[in-house]
C-alpha cells in the first residue's frame, strides 16, 4: 500500500517535472536546431538575414552573463541595411533562429527596417548597463523574448545594482 | 587574495571578446593561462566550455584544455574582471585536451559530461 502510494507520488512528480520542462522549452526558441557548440569568434562577424532574405548586418559581439554563462545579448551591427551609418542594436540572443547550413551557423531575426529603426540602440562598449533588469527587460519584450529574471544574480545582487 | 571574495560577484555583462585573451589565475594566484575562445550552445545560449590555452604553466608546449564555464570563479580588479580556476598544475595536467578547432566533438553528453565530472561542476541536461 505504502509501496503504491510512494510510486504513485513519484510519477505524479515526473508528469509535474515534464510539463515544467516543456515549458521552458516553450519559453526557449523552437526553432533554433543546431545539435553543436558554436564559437565566439565564429558568431563574430556572422551575417544574419530576415526571413525575407534580406542581409540585415553582421554580429558584432556576443554578452554573456558570467554567473549563470548565459548568452544574454548579441550586438548586431545594421549599418547598410537601415541606410544610415553603422547603428548597433542589442537583440536577446532567444530572438535568433539558429540552424545548421551545410558546417556552418545560419542565423535569421525577424525584422524588418522598421523593426530595426526602432530597436534600442547601443552606444560604444557600455555594456554593464545593458545587465541590469530596468535596461534588459524591455529590450527582451521588444523583441518578443520571455525575459527570466537570472537565478543566480536576483539573489546576490543588492538593490544598489545603478 | 581573500578566498571570501573568491565568489562569482561580477555583476556585468562580459563581451566575448573581452574575455578572448583574458588570463586565468589559481588559488594559489599563478598565472595559469588565457581564455582562447568559448563554446556556446545556440539552442539554450548556454556558454559550455572556455577553451584554455595552457602552455608555460605546465612547462610544456602550448596545451588547450576545456573547462565548463561553471568553474570559473570571477572577481574584480579594479574595473577588470578577474577570472580564478581552482587548478594546480597537477590538475591541469591531468584534464581532458583539445585538439585543433574540432569543438564538435565536446557537443555529446558522452564528451562532455566527464569533462564537467572532471573539473567538479554538475551536468546538467538542457532540454
Amino acid at each position: 500500500m505504502n509501496l503504491i502510494l510512494k510510486t504513485l507520488v513519484v510519477s505524479l512528480l515526473l508528469v509535474l517535472v515534464g510539463g515544467a520542462g516543456s515549458v521552458a522549452l516553450a519559453a526557449k526558441n523552437p526553432a533554433t536546431h543546431y545539435p553543436a557548440l558554436v564559437s565566439a569568434s565564429e558568431i563574430k562577424g556572422t551575417h544574419v538575414k530576415n526571413p525575407q532574405g534580406q542581409d540585415l548586418g553582421a554580429i558584432d559581439e556576443v554578452l554573456i552573463d558570467p554567473d549563470t554563462g548565459q548568452v544574454r545579448f548579441a550586438i548586431l551591427d545594421v549599418g547598410g541595411f537601415l541606410g544610415v551609418g553603422s547603428t548597433r542594436v542589442a537583440v536577446p540572443l532567444g530572438a535568433f533562429q539558429i540552424t545548421q547550413e551545410g558546417n556552418k551557423s545560419k542565423w535569421v531575426l525577424d525584422a524588418d527596417k522598421e523593426k530595426l529603426k526602432n530597436a534600442p540602440k547601443v552606444e560604444g562598449k557600455n555594456y554593464q548597463r545593458l545587465y541590469t533588469t530596468t535596461v534588459a527587460e524591455p529590450i527582451f519584450v521588444y523583441w518578443k523574448v520571455t525575459w527570466i529574471e537570472p537565478e543566480s544574480t536576483s539573489a546576490a545582487t543588492p538593490a544598489s545594482t545603478p | 587574495m581573500n578566498t571570501t571574495q573568491q565568489e562569482t560577484e561580477a555583476a556585468t555583462l562580459l563581451a566575448a571578446s573581452e574575455i578572448k585573451g583574458a588570463k586565468v589565475t589559481n588559488f594559489q594566484n599563478q598565472d595559469i593561462g588565457d581564455i582562447d575562445e568559448l563554446l556556446i550552445e545556440p539552442a539554450t545560449g548556454q556558454v559550455r566550455f572556455a577553451v584554455l590555452s595552457v602552455g608555460g604553466f605546465l612547462g610544456l608546449g602550448s596545451t588547450k584544455v576545456a573547462v565548463p564555464w561553471l568553474a570559473f570563479q570571477f572577481g574584480i580588479d579594479g574595473s577588470k574582471t578577474k577570472y580564478l580556476l581552482d587548478a594546480t598544475r597537477e590538475r591541469l595536467e591531468k584534464a581532458p585536451r583539445v585538439e585543433g578547432k574540432n569543438y564538435e566533438r565536446l557537443y555529446p553528453a558522452d564528451v562532455a559530461e566527464p569533462i564537467f565530472g572532471y573539473w567538479d561542476v554538475e551536468w546538467v541536461v538542457t532540454p
